[in-house]
């Protein structure tokens, strides 16, 4: 096997932020959707708590938390707030499964194509182009991680784990010695959750790039391949994703606590302070849109240096006259026409 | 005698009805439930005052305990291994009562444990603690029962077991036998019991699991007698608790030998432990109780320390922590240094009491029996127990006892968790927890609590839990709030706990649990004879992956709760469906007992010093409701108080002159409630004045000489805004507000006139209690007035209108929000300025959390 040839000097992680920061089209496409949604979602929490606390409370109380009272005397009203705004997320949960689909096709339209100028072409055009394709790969991928999820987590099989690997007698919990070893258990089984989960979400990725990349009809074919491409050079492909999450996690982590910060001088502070937290919150699913994309970059990236050429035609976008030399046009190219 | 005959037939009572009636008792007939149906009230025979026990019962105990190997085919034990106890007891019995007693009537709790048709797991429908009872019974059969001393009547012959409370065949948990003489009043009597237990697998409070043993209510108990009332001996039921006479306790174990560690004997109880020996294959330790040091006490009232119960408890694995100083010696609780933390509380007290009140408190030795892998946690189980020992004892008197213990139950065996005993408390907690969190703090300061609320007030738990738990349930949210402030509330991932919560609950219903792909149903395979609940859950919840999706670092919402109102939030639930003063197997349904008995008496204390307060402006209402409940717990130190020894006690301490009894009634025996309200401010500034107005002489004069005739505030009739009477009136209250009447110098000729207000407040519901209102006005000051129980009785709202030169700022009902037993405190008051930034506040709460939860989603498609 050939050894992949490097393309750059820089590690793929910093190529691929790169790359994604370049497309932001991409990125706030996902940001509108995601932001919209929650926005729209949100409202009835505007309208209600305007209308409930509005003359009833003294200036500042209720702002930094709500208090105990406060939720008692509303509970029923709250409790039927948050409900109707969470039956509403769950049908845009759907909504963010199918916009996460047109998303994928066109972060991966677009860095697979070179001309950054034509992002927002590529990116709609690549968005529908592997809409229906990705969408089956969706279904594969709720399937199974489903499997996974069950496996895992469904009561029966977690009493058979209990009993196999902690051998408590009928899996029952109670049955241990220590509750250290229930802990224990319990991270155990979560880990391997975490890790298949991921797993699972990263060959779903190397499978997308394949499809773009070879233009693939059989989701099926490109998921079996990718899988392949991952058990053959598991390193190469899983380094970048691993790095890209550690410094999205880190992004998230100073995001909260910043946003903690803020939320501690609440009662002293006027409006800003809480357009400073929508801000926060804007800023960090920007953030994650563009780590979303960093993920796609790299492993387009990864996947040049190991699949058959692209079948995308490099000449489709070209320079020069019909029955002259004609010239691929690159990222770098500085070209001009002189009529 | 007759007397004895009176309440021998008394308790005799549903047998006698139930022959009477003609129901043979006969396996598979319907048990007549409840035939003792009403309390015993004030008219009682026995008066009202000092009807509880007054007897002294002293034990002396042996028991030896095997262990036996559980097997899957035992359908009583279940499979794990179990213990079994012989014992024998010579209880001595000083009739202190009036009457001459010819019988004595016994608990055998254990029993609750011997069958899943007991009075004890019919009420609590077969669960305990949430755990179906399957397997694990527990027994005790009496193996002879004697008067002691040589010769002793052999009393087992007439040994019959009783359901004085429903009737029920099935239960074994109160016996009864006759003596061959009756004992006269002051007399003394011994007996001799034998018996055989089998304890039960932990699931409520007493039994075994694997090597730990929490053994309680174990031995035959003897009921209390009362004077005029006969024996108090209640079955087992599954939502009361204890009832038994004062006395001590000397106790020997005999156990297995894995019981002894290099550091001794792993076996713990009640009192001290003052003997325990390695015999090879046996340990064997004793205990008195309380300590002789402290039997030889004698308080200021003349009285010396005792108890009323006996439980021990022994694991393998116990840690014993006790701190030590420097030169290694043990730290015991020590008053001073913890009135050096909390000075102005002791000065509080000291105002309050008066400065005659000696208020240090004895040394107390404090030890943590924990777990190795919690043993992180065993200072927090001190220091909650050294809080507890200071609160407590500065409010309601000195803990008596040399020693205090703070078990931590097994894991597995949390159902032992949470239930107090003299000297010796069970707490409960788990990995991963902070103090602020309150956990396991809020449980160790309740059940060290009830020391002084169970322990040396010694209330019949049977007929009115209210006095203990709904006490200690005010008392340890006061500790609570002092040490440890608001608790926080988290959000566990994988255990972790993170601090907020998430707001929006998704995956709801089963439709939405499909949408989010959190549980997505597989076509029924039902047609093809399969019967499966098989389903695909991918993003099921639980653990690392959740944590990733929700981040909760930043789109969880602070929580916090401060823990004296956390009674009320449970008390609202159920606030007014039986009286706080109710037998608790006699209540409408559990959630109502609970809530009478923990949450809505604690409601009504906490509430006591805004009513005293109110009820008589200028009395310092805390201060007053301190030494109301002082003087309770100081005359009814080891003694058995009913609700009117309270309400008397109460009234003759606090130092107030206001008769309560309305009061107590409304509140003890009644289920009224309230909600007070503002109905509605209206503020208003018409044009300036022109033209003359008739001033009182019938003259037409200019404004500003109309206005200096100082037009007092208007006392108009105000009218029923509820659907009350209609009727017009004046009150008195419009007066005391005191509302500021414009002075005609001080007003220019450019200045406007002053603001027109009218505020009209109002009562729902039927309890009526004097409560304060207070006005703000732009420029800072107040005006406060008294909304008096006699103006609410006559009508349900009141109107205020009055003038004023400063805007209104706000009308608060209840400002100092004294009242918790106020079923919405939302509308209680006004604000003229609404808060803007609140609304927008929790829209990005929710904001953050679901663009969050969409973001993630999105990578499932893509």
């Amino acid at each position: 096997m050939s050894q992949p040839k490097k393309r750059s000097s820089s590690p793929v992680f910093v190529a691929a932020l790169n790359a994604a920061l370049r497309r932001p089209i991409a990125w706030m496409f996902g940001f509108a959707g995601v932001t919209g949604m929650a926005l729209v979602a949100s409202l009835p929490v505007y309208r209600w708590f305007a209308d409930t606390t509005a003359n009833h409370y003294a200036p500042g109380d209720q702002l930094h938390h709500l208090d105990r009272n406060f939720r008692t005397d509303h509970a029923e009203g709250l409790a039927q707030l948050l409900r109707t705004v969470g039956t509403s997320a769950d049908w845009m949960m759907v909504l963010a499964v199918l916009l996460g689909i047109f998303s994928a096709g066109g972060w991966l339209r677009t860095l697979v194509d070179p001309r950054t100028h034509a992002a927002r072409r590529l990116f709609f055009a690549g968005g529908a182009r592997y809409y229906w394709r990705f969408a089956r790969l969706a279904v594969l991928v709720i399937l199974v991680l489903g499997v996974l999820g069950t496996l895992l987590r469904h009561p029966d099989s977690l009493s058979w784990q209990n009993e196999v690997l902690a051998g408590w007698p009928q899996g029952r919990t109670e049955r241990a010695t220590s509750e250290l070893s229930v802990v224990w258990m319990d991270w155990i089984r979560n880990g391997v959750h975490l890790l298949l989960f991921s797993l699972v979400t990263v060959w779903a990725t190397y499978t997308r790039t394949r499809i773009v990349l070879q233009n693939s009809g059989s989701v099926v074919v490109s998921g079996f391949s990718s899988l392949w491409l991952l058990l053959r050079h598991p390193i190469a492909t899983l380094r970048p994703f691993l790095i890209l999450t550690m410094l999205e996690l880190v992004l998230l982590q100073a995001g909260g606590g910043i946003g903690r910060l803020v939320q501690g001088g609440l009662e002293s502070g006027g409006m800003w302070r809480v357009t400073l937290l929508f801000a926060i919150g804007g800023v960090l699913i920007v953030a994650r849109e563009i780590f979303d994309g960093a993920r796609y970059a790299a492993s387009v990236a990864v996947s040049r240096s190991f699949v058959r050429p692209i079948a995308i035609d490099p000449w489709s976008d070209r320079i020069g006259g019909p029955g002259g030399p004609q010239y691929p046009v690159g990222p770098d190219d500085d070209y001009s026409i002189a009529v | 005698m007759l007397a004895a005959l009176a309440a021998a037939a008394l308790l005799a009572g549903p047998a006698a009805a139930q022959e009477e009636g003609g129901a043979a008792r006969s396996p598979g007939a319907l048990r007549p439930f409840n035939l003792v149906r009403e309390p015993l009230g004030p008219d009682t025979p026995g008066g009202t005052l000092e009807r509880g026990g007054r007897c002294r019962t002293d034990y002396v105990i042996r028991a030896r305990v095997e262990r036996f190997p559980g097997g899957e085919g035992d359908d009583v034990a279940g499979p794990l291994p179990y213990m079994e106890l012989d014992g024998s007891e010579t209880i001595t019995w000083t009739n202190a009562s009036d009457d001459a007693v010819d019988e004595l009537w016994f608990h055998v709790y254990l029993n609750a444990f011997a069958n899943n048709r007991t009075t004890h797991l019919e009420e609590a429908d077969g669960r305990l603690r949430g755990t179906k009872v399957t397997e694990g019974f527990g027994y005790t059969e009496i193996r002879g029962v004697r008067v002691a001393g040589e010769g002793g009547a052999d009393l087992a012959p007439s040994l019959t077991f009783e359901s004085p409370d429903d009737g029920n065949e099935y239960d074994r948990t109160v016996f009864r036998v006759e003596l061959p003489e009756p004992v006269a009043p002051g007399a003394t009597l011994s007996v001799e019991v034998d018996w055989h237990s089998r304890l039960p697998r932990v699931r409520r409070r007493t039994g075994t699991k694997d090597d730990f043993m929490l053994v309680a209510q174990w031995f035959p108990k003897l009921g209390v007698y009362e004077s005029g009332r006969g024996w108090n001996c209640h079955q087992f039921h599954a939502w009361s608790e204890f009832y038994a006479d004062f006395g001590t306790y000397d106790v020997e174990l005999d156990l297995p030998g894995q019981y002894w560690s290099e550091q001794g004997a792993k076996v713990f109880g009640t009192g001290v432990r003052v003997n325990s020996r390695d015999r090879g294959d046996r340990v064997v330790v004793s205990f008195l109780a309380p300590s002789e040091e402290d039997r030889a006490r004698t308080e200021a009232s003349g009285r010396s320390p005792l108890v009323h119960d006996f439980m021990w408890t022994a694991d393998t694995r116990y840690v014993s922590y006790i701190p030590t100083d420097e030169n290694d010696r043990p730290v015991p609780f020590h008053f001073a240094d913890w009135a050096e933390r909390y000075p102005d509380e002791v000065e509080r007290v000291r105002a309050a009491l008066g400065p005659d009140v000696k208020l240090d408190l004895r040394d107390v030795t404090v030890e943590v029996l924990i777990h190795p892998e919690r043993l992180v946690q065993a200072k927090r189980h001190y220091d909650a127990t050294c809080a507890t020992l200071f609160f407590y004892g500065l409010w309601f008197g000195e803990y008596p006892f040399e020693r205090i213990t703070v078990v931590d139950p097994a894991w597995g065996a949390g159902e032992a968790g949470g239930m107090e005993y003299p000297t010796i408390f069970t707490a409960g907690t788990s990995l991963f927890t902070e103090p602020e969190m309150h956990s396991p703090e809020s449980v160790v300061v309740h059940e060290c609590g009830h020391q002084w609320f169970y322990l040396l007030a010694a209330n019949n738990e049977f007929e009115a839990a209210w006095m203990d738990e709904g006490f200690n349930s005010y008392a340890d949210s006061e500790v609570l709030h002092r040490v440890y402030g608001d608790s926080r509330s988290v959000t566990r991932y994988s255990r972790i706990p993170i601090y907020g919560v998430q707001l929006v609950p998704t995956g709801n219903a089963r439709t939405g649990r499909t949408l989010s792909l959190r549980d997505i149903d597989l076509f029924s395979l039902d047609f093809v004879g399969i019967h499966s609940d098989v389903s695909l859950q991918p993003v099921v919840d639980g653990g690392f992956v959740d944590w990733w999706r929700d981040q909760p670092l930043f789109t969880n919402s602070p929580e916090y709760t401060d823990p004296r109102w956390g009674d009320r939030a449970r008390y609202r639930n159920v606030p007014d469906v039986d009286p706080i003063d109710t037998w608790p197997w006699m209540a409408a349904f559990r959630e109502s007992h609970y809530s009478n008995t923990h949450s809505r008496t604690a409601c009504v204390l906490r509430s006591m010093p805004a009513l005293i307060a109110a009820a008589r402006p200028g009395v310092d209402g805390e201060k007053a409701f301190l030494r109301g409940m002082r003087t309770y717990t100081e005359l009814w130190r080891y003694r058995h108080p009913y609700p009117d020894d309270f309400i008397q006690a109460f009234q003759e301490g606090d130092g107030v002159d206001l008769d309560l009894e309305p009061y107590f009634d409304d509140l003890l025996r009644n289920t009224l409630t309230v909600d007070w309200y503002v109905q509605d401010v209206e503020v208003a500034r018409p044009d300036r004045a022109r033209g003359v107005f008739m001033d009182d002489g019938g003259s037409f004069v200019p404004w500003t000489d109309f206005i200096a005739s100082a037009r007092p505030v208007d006392t108009e009739p105000t009218d029923a805004a509820d659907g009350g009477t209609g009727t017009t009136e004046s009150t008195d209250a419009t007066t005391a507000a005191e509302p500021r009447v414009v002075e005609p110098d001080s007003r220019g000729e450019a200045e406007p006139d002053p603001y027109r207000i009218e505020v009209v407040l109002g009562r729902r519901l039927d309890l009526a209690l004097p409560v304060p209102v207070r006005l703000t006005f732009a420029d800072g000051t107040t005006r406060e007035l008294v909304w008096s129980r006699e103006e609410q009785l006559a009508k349900r709202t009141l109107t205020l209108r009055f003038e004023s030169p400063q805007q209104l700022r706000s009308v608060e009902i209840d400002p100092s929000k004294g009242y918790f037993l106020d079923l919405d405190m939302s509308n209680n008051q006004w604000f003229a300025d609404a808060d803007k930034r609140v609304p927008m506040r929790w829209t990005e709460r929710v904001f953050s959390q679901l663009s969050q939860q969409f973001q993630w989603q999105k990578g499932i498609g893509g």
